[in-house]
Parts: structure tokens; sequence; C-alpha cells
């Protein structure tokens, strides 16, 4: 049974700083997932188009200048609307810490902060795709 | 002897640095000596001005300590401004929010949540009178981060405001950075080409140029923003070539205009990033000097020794900042603002240490300034010119910097020039590879960041104030818009923008600034008129 | 169930339904089996070179030109897997932006696999599921280099060559013979000096090759502004017709079919002797060493295991 995991790695909204975002899709890639790059300027609903084609198990999203609440609380709702509730979603960049526990609180999987090693990043998504294979 | 009670002790015997390159992997000798080099140098103030474009340097008058700032609305920055000049800041330099870099008002659905983080919302000559209330704009200099073409949008209400306060164009000084490739994130292809075709962009930044060298001779017309092509992940030598190269192309294509470059040379500059790796970046920079001069001088054949001078404000480096033990980057930010000041350069904006957590505030903005000014006047570093000059080590390095950063520069000419290399996905891929190689870097511990990949405290729990806006600045600021182009008045702006979308069509190579100018009076907003023009050559803007 | 919802033109069954057939296991078999049932009215299009020659501006004009007739598109777009890693970086989606997310537009994308059945069978798979949604025209793209070029051209009922001057490949694709497959070449980036010159040697080496039917043409494009798409459309157009009728298509078609079923023998057997995914099995590993250490050959081999699993 093949079961290669696909991530959709995006940014969304004006920002376009990547360098986060490639570099983490390079290592997933390395690691074995498909990744499909969505580069920069992205808005909510071209994510969600995104997933349903793609039929993405998770979607990915750097954020850098303080727009993670507003884009994750959106596409978590988007997904939710179009049943795509089992799709795991991360964040990651600079995030503060008392946003990353609103993060979770709002659905997001898993968030990483700057200064993540490649291994807590890949862990942290494998652990959260695992549980998604369980049903949970 | 009884077994002593376990403490963490092993890194302290016979503890050496994993090795002795610099970053960007020149191998540092035990140690330099006459035989490394042995020469003289011309004085600063002469060709080719390795130790400094003037004479004096800082004994005749300090850097300019320039922030760059803004944050919120107009009037949020406005207040911020005042309260970094009363602190000691001698320059300004505004940071439009990325809606204002790319030409789109804060009511566009993709812009909406972006609107005032990153910089300051503004996009209509009111705002720019806000933002400016009570600055005498011909006695600070004032930078403006804007990539064309709306750099002459925002030119334009910056002129406007100047006439308002009647002081006349000769007497302006300050930068509109107006280079389409740099200014937003580094030359990645997609975040420069999304929004305006880029060639379009680039002649109009030529226009721009041409439109200001004969009416604001104190203005500088473009800066080359190496910074952001460094924090891409490329080392110093990349960082060098990438942007010299640039910076020429744009004096060709100026030249092939029929300007004469001592008319224009004077008014270019560079922003520059200092890294941590400090007699590498001294060397960086001289290299940089010594490059420009002889390029300016030889190949373009400028007479005014003006002409040659590297100019170069800086901006310590983010990409050297943690998360982690966040007060560290105090120490660093001071150590590449003394490294800024060892190498000569003319403006300097130190990062502040929350930069891995938010926009800095008022507080880390002073600390930032109050560094600068503790290098200033208590250090001894700014009492002679060049003091690192004739150091064995920085002479030989220089002239390595020099060797390699001239092969890359060969290397893009070869190819036609940074603007091609661009273009053809050539800088892309020299930035991924180096951005990823930077990557293995830093997880390897190759390159060490205490606090984060070596001698890091798991249990260390960051805590600082994070900068906060106002939670109805975007619905505010967005409201203002949505009305603003309500207003009933605004027959003229129906008029300017048609002639403006007309010329785009018809004769896109004759000069654009004159009919964006013409809309900017008739006070159309920087989406209208960026809209005009990309409706005029049917181009598409993500949505 | 999803089938349904397919007929419907719904993307979300769709997406699934391709997600189903990817993981082969016994439902995705049974899914795709009954693909095979359903009628395939869409025009196939492949589009394959090199990379750097334009071919995704290509597709975007392409699909665009369909969309504007009002017909519903159908993208798949392969991106090379990572032979070490089994993962794969699919870049291609971000270069279809300016016509991502219309209604009557589907984008897939997928990872050229690196274990048997590879792009074939999934290319094929998906090809077939957007055919079945409702699509009047499916756009296959690969990067096209040996094998997978020519598994394109008989997967798609017109296979579009793309080439572009100054990258030398276009005396590589006259070496490489794909000139055997391509029913319509193009020249993109024609702006640049070299593209008269490509485009008259491409046309030269074809008139020297035996062909009978269809006559390819050459056309020459840039893709960056357009120019040029209207001729390739009417290519597209024509050769489209040329397929409706009897000649060259049904040869073509059962051509493909044959190489269909070569593939599926080849793919059971695989399954059946190998696994799936024969990279992992121990017993591999230790005939590897012995064929590394010059004890048994690759031969050998595979006569060991046909007749150890055959007895099964």
């Amino acid at each position: 049974m093949s079961t290669k995991k696909r991530i959709i790695m995006a940014k969304m909204g004006l920002d376009a700083h990547d360098n986060g975002l490639r570099i983490v899709s390079k290592w997933c890639a390395d690691a074995g997932y498909e990744v499909i790059y969505a580069g920069v300027y992205n808005s909510a609903e071209r994510i969600l188009q995104m997933t349903i084609e793609e039929g993405a198990d998770a979607v990915g999203i750097s954020f850098l200048g303080g727009e993670h609440l507003h884009y994750s609380k959106k596409l978590l709702e988007l997904f939710k609307a179009n049943g795509l509730e089992s799709v795991k979603l991360f964040a990651g960049g600079i995030i503060p810490p008392a946003d990353v526990v609103a993060l979770k609180g709002l659905g997001v999987d898993a968030v990483f902060t700057p200064g993540s090693r490649r291994a807590e990043i890949l862990s942290g998504i494998a652990k959260c795709l695992e549980a998604q294979e369980s049903g949970s | 002897m009884a077994d002593s009670p376990k403490i963490q002790f092993d890194h302290a015997e016979g503890e050496n640095i994993p090795h002795f390159k610099s970053l960007s992997g020149i191998e540092y000798k035990r140690i330099y000596t006459r035989e490394d080099w042995d020469k003289t140098l011309p004085d600063a103030g002469e060709y080719p001005f390795t130790r400094g474009i003037h004479k004096d340097m800082y004994r005749g008058r300090l850097w300019t300590r320039r922030q760059q700032s803004g944050f919120g609305s107009p009037e949020d920055s406005n207040e911020l401004l005042k309260f970094l000049l009363r602190v000691g800041q001698t320059g300004i330099n505004i940071d439009s929010d990325i809606a204002g870099k790319i030409g789109l008002d804060p009511d566009y659905p993709l812009a909406q949540a972006d609107v005032g983080l990153q910089g300051t919302s503004m996009c209509t000559y009111e705002d720019m009178a806000a933002l400016f209330k009570d600055i005498p704009l011909d006695r600070i200099s004032s930078t403006l981060i804007f990539p064309p073409p709306y750099s002459v949008v925002l030119m334009g209400q910056y002129m406007m405001m100047a006439k308002a306060q009647g002081i006349p164009y000769e007497n302006l000084i300050g930068t509109m950075m107006n280079c389409p490739f740099t200014q937003l994130v580094g030359p990645t292809f997609q975040a420069n080409t999304d929004f305006f075709p880029i060639d379009l962009a680039l002649k109009i930044g030529l226009d721009l140029i041409e439109y200001l060298v004969p009416i604001a001779p104190k203005w500088n017309v473009l800066n080359v923003n190496s910074r952001n092509i460094r924090e891409s992940g490329v080392d110093a030598v990349q960082e060098a070539a990438f942007s010299l190269a640039l910076g020429m192309d744009f004096i060709d294509r100026l030249c092939k205009r029929g300007m004469n470059v001592d008319t224009f040379a004077r008014r270019i500059g560079f922003f520059s990033a200092v890294h941590l790796d400090i007699f590498e970046e001294v060397a960086k920079f001289r290299a940089m000097r010594r490059i420009w001069a002889r390029q300016l001088k030889e190949r373009f054949g400028a007479k005014n020794e003006k002409s040659m001078w590297f100019r170069c404000a800086v901006q310590t480096s983010s990409i050297t900042l943690t998360a982690q033990e966040p007060l560290n980057n105090i120490v660093r930010a001071a150590v590449q603002t003394l490294t800024a000041i060892l190498s000569g350069v003319q403006s300097v904006h130190t990062t502040s240490y929350d930069e891995a957590y938010c926009l800095p505030s008022e507080e880390t903005h002073k600390l930032a300034i109050r560094t600068q000014q503790i290098i200033a006047y208590e250090t001894g570093a700014t009492k002679s010119v060049d003091p690192l000059g004739g150091s064995y080590l920085v002479e030989k390095m220089t002239d390595e910097m020099e060797e390699r950063i001239w092969e890359m520069m060969k290397e893009i000419d070869r190819r036609g020039g940074f603007v091609e290399c661009f273009k053809a996905g050539w800088v892309e891929n020299e930035l991924n590879q180096a951005r990823y190689k930077l990557a293995d870097q830093i997880e390897s511990a190759e390159l060490p960041i205490i606090g984060m990949n070596v001698f890091r405290d798991e249990e260390e729990v960051a805590e600082i104030e994070i900068f906060k806006q106002a939670p109805d600045m975007q619905a505010k600021r967005i409201e203002y818009v949505i009305n603003y182009k309500k207003n009933p008045d605004r027959g003229p702006v129906r008029k300017a923008l048609n002639d403006l979308a007309e010329r785009v069509k018809k004769h896109p190579d004759k000069d654009l600034v004159v009919p964006i100018l013409e809309a900017v009076e008739a006070k159309a907003t920087l989406q209208e008129i960026s809209d005009a023009m990309r409706e005029a050559v049917g181009f598409s803007i993500p949505q | 169930m999803l089938f349904t919802g397919l007929e419907r033109g719904d993307k979300g069954s769709a997406s699934r339904l391709m997600t189903l057939i990817e993981k082969e296991g016994p439902d995705g078999e049974t899914a795709l089996k009954r693909l095979y049932t359903l009628d395939s009215k869409a025009l196939v299009i492949g589009v394959t070179g090199w990379p750097g020659v334009g071919k995704s501006s290509l597709i975007s004009r392409i699909a665009k030109a369909f969309l504007g007739e009002g017909k519903r598109v159908g993208i798949v777009a392969v991106d090379p897997t990572s032979p070490f890693s089994g993962g794969g970086l699919l870049g291609d989606r971000i270069r279809l932006r300016d016509i991502e997310g219309r209604e009557n537009l589907f984008i897939r994308s997928m990872a050229s696999r690196g274990h048997h059945g590879g792009l074939s069978r999934s290319a094929r798979s998906f090809v077939k599921v957007m055919e079945a949604m409702k699509c009047d025209v499916v756009l296959l793209e690969t990067v096209g280099a040996g094998q997978d070029q020519i598994t394109v051209s008989l997967i798609a009922d017109t296979t579009i060559v793309v080439v572009a001057p100054g990258l030398g490949d276009y005396l590589q694709a006259i070496k490489s013979g794909i000139l055997e497959i391509g029913d319509i070449f193009v020249v993109n980036k024609a702006d640049r000096q070299d593209a008269d010159k490509s485009a008259q040697d491409l046309e030269s080496a074809m008139r020297m090759r035996e062909k009978k039917g269809w006559r390819p043409s050459v056309v020459k494009t840039i893709a960056a502004d357009g120019t040029g798409v209207e001729v390739l459309m009417k290519e597209i157009a024509g050769h489209a017709t040329y397929c409706a009728g009897e000649q060259g298509s049904r040869a073509r078609k059962i051509r493909a079919a044959k190489e269909e079923i070569r593939e599926a023998v080849k793919s059971r057997l695989f399954s059946r002797f190998i696994g799936t995914d024969g990279l992992v099995d121990d017993p591999m590993n230790e005939y590897a060493l012995e064929i590394c250490e010059r004890k048994m050959d690759p031969y050998a081999v595979a006569d060991m295991i046909l007749a150890d699993k055959g007895s099964n």
C-alpha cells in the first residue's frame, strides 16, 4: 500500500518572506512526503481549492507579520464548512508564545517557531499524520 | 578521592570553536604578518576610497542614526517618528506595510489581514501628510522604501507635501529606494513579479530617476538593497557581487538613455546587511568601495569623484538573531553595529532584540539608538578614521574578498547582467542553494548560534513584552480608504487615471512619470493609479 | 458512491478517487477497473519538454483558451520524484497560478513515482478520472525524459513537444528520438535569436522522417505574451479532427491498449513476487549482497524468486 502523505506548503496574504517555507518544504520532500509547493500570496479560498483538488493530508502555512490568527481561523472555518476536518494544519514562523497557545486552541495541530530544529519539525509533522491514520 | 557531586562540566576542558572559516568560507590564518600584506593605501577620501569615502569620516560628522520605523496608521507612525527623533535618531526611514510596497489599498481583500502590520499603512496624499506632520523636510533626511512603479506615486505625494510646506524641490534631502528587485524580500521571482510586470516597473523606475535628477539635486534616486539579498541566506561574497552587479546594470541602462553618469551616480546608494563575522564584513565593505569606484571610473568614465563613492546605509542582520534567549540579540546587534562603524558606513539601523517576535516597541527602538550612541560617544571607535586600516588581516581579507566578488561579478556580466540573471531564474537558483546550505550549517551547528544550536537551555522560557497594535487599527484603515474612494468630488481622478492608462497603453516607451504625478495630484489612491497601469497592459494580480 | 459525485462533476469526489487509486489497495483497483468501463470523450493533450522551455506558461495559455471557449479543463502536472527519499517537491501548480481557482478548471499534481507502475499507471488513471468528471480537455504535463515521454505519447491523443532555442535541447531532441512521438512541435521563447533556426532544424529533421497520415507541424510561440498561441490552438483542433476520423487514432489506441496490457502484467508479476515496494524486502537485500560479492547473477536471483513464489 502506497501511503505517501501529501502536504501543501504555502504562505497566505501579502508577506513574501519565504525562506522558512522553502527550507521546510525541502526537508519534508527529503523525508519522503509529497509536497505541493504553493508559494506566496495565497488567499484562504485558494488554499481550500488546492486542498480539495490535491487531496492533501495536511497544510503547512508560514507566517511572519502577525496575521497568523486571522488566517488560521479562516482556513479552519473553510475546512469545516467543506468536510475537510481531517486535514491537518501546521503553522510556522514569527508567532509569539501566547499566540501559539491561541492557535492550538483554535484547532491548529502543530506550531513551529523560530529556532525549531529540523528533527523537531519532522517528528511533529509525522506525529500528526500518524494520528490522522488512526482516525484521530 | 571521593566522588565529587556531578555537575555539567564537559564543555570547559580544552574548549574551542568548530572551525576557522569565515561565513563565506575564507580560511582564517593562524596569524597575519607583513608577508601577507605590505602595501600602502591612499588616504580616506582619495580614490579608490578603500579607507572611506570622506577624508574625516566620523570625525567630521557621525553616521546617521536611521531606524526603519512604521506601523499601523500614519498618525501612529508619526508619533513613533517624533519619539525616535527625541531619543536621538538623526535620520528617518519610512517603512510602509506590504500593501503600500506592492500598490494595494487597505481594502483589497488579499491585503486586509496584513494592513499596518509590517509598516505604516499609507495610500493617499493625506496619509503622507499625516505621516510627516511637524517634520521639517529640508532639515531631516528621509528614506522612503518603495519599489517602482509605486515609488513614483509616493514620491509625488512627498513632493506635494513639500510644496505645501513651502520647501523647494532643490532642498529636499533623502532617498526613494526605487529598486524593483530587492525592496520586498530580496530578488525572488514570484515576490517581485506577481503584482506588476517587471520590465515596465523597471522602466518606470528609470523614468523617475531621469525626472528627479535635474529638479531635486540633493535627493537620492536609487538604493540597491543588498540586505534583503543577504537575509535570504547567501554569503558576503554573493551579497556584494549581486548588489554591485545590479547597481551597474542600472547605471548601464541610464547611460543608454543618454544620461551623463556624473549627473546621477552620486545619487545612487546601497542598503546592506552587517553580519557577525567582524573582519569579513569590514573587508566586504572596503572591497565594495574599491570595486564600485573602479567601475565608475574605468567602465563608465565618471569624472567627478563623488560619482565614484560607494555610499552605504546598513541594518544589522536579522537572520542572526534568535527567538531563544532574546536578550542575547542585544549583544549581537551591538557587535554588528560596531562592525558597521569600523567599516565606515554612512547610516545605521540597529535591529531590536525582539526581532524574532514582533515589530520593535518604543523601548527596544530606544535601546537600539542608545547602542549606536554608546559606540559613537563612549568607545573611541570614531576618534580616528579607518582604525583597522593597515591591519595585516583586514587588508589581506579585503584583497581576497575583492577577488572573489569580482569573479562573481564577471560571471554575472557574462550571463548578461543582473536583470537578465534574475529573469532567467539564475538568481533564484543561487538563492535557493545558499539558503539550503545555510540551513544545513545551522542544523549541524557548523554555524554555531548560542542558545539555539549550542548551549541551548531547553528550560528557558523567553519572557519579553510583545509589541501589540490597537485591535481596531485595520478596520479603521479599511473604512477610511473605502470612504475616501466613495467621495463624489473625485471627478478629476477619473480623467487623470484614464489619461495615464492611455499613455501606458499607447506610448509605454515615453515618460510615464508625469501622467502618474498628475493622477497623484488629482488625489487618486495608490491602488487606483497602480490598477490603471495594470489594466492598461492586461496584467492581473493575485486575488 | 464516489462515482455519483464524479458524474456530477464534483471536484471533491474526483480528488478522493485519485487518492484512492494512488494508494494501490484493493478498493483503488476496483475503482480503476470501473473507470475503464466508462466512455472517454475528452481530448487528452500531452505536453512534454525539458525544464526551462516554458511548458507551464504554454499550458496556462492553452488552458485559458479552452476555458474561454466554455470548456471544462483538467491538468495533471507531473514532477519528478526523488529517487532517494521517495518524496517529491511538486512545484508545477505554482506556475499555473494565473488560471488556478476557476470553477471549470481542475489541477492535480503528481510525483512520477519510483516504484513500479510509476508514471504510467497513476497518470493514466488520473486522466481517466478527469474524463469521468466531465472534463472536455485534459492536459498532461511532464518533464519528459526518455520513457516518460513515450508513456505520455501513449496516454495522450495529441502530444505536443516543446523546445526552446538556446538551450541546445532541440538537438538532443532529434537525437533522443522524440521526433517519433510529437504530433505538434512548439518552439517557445520565439523572441530569442536562434528561434527561427531551431524551427527550421526541426522542420528539416521531420521531412527526412517517414510519417503516414498526420504531418506534424512546427509552431513558434512566445508563451510569456501569448504570441503564436492562436496558431497552436488551430493545430490542436486540426489534430483533434484527424483523430476523430478513423485512420490514425485507431492504430494509436490499439498501441496504447497493448502497452496497458504489458504494464498490467508487469505490475501483477511485480506485486506478486516482489511486493509493491521492493526496496525494503529482506530477501532482496540478501540477494543484492550476493550479487555484489559476485556469488550470484541477477537472472539466477530472478529464477529463484519466481520458482519460490510461483509454487504458492
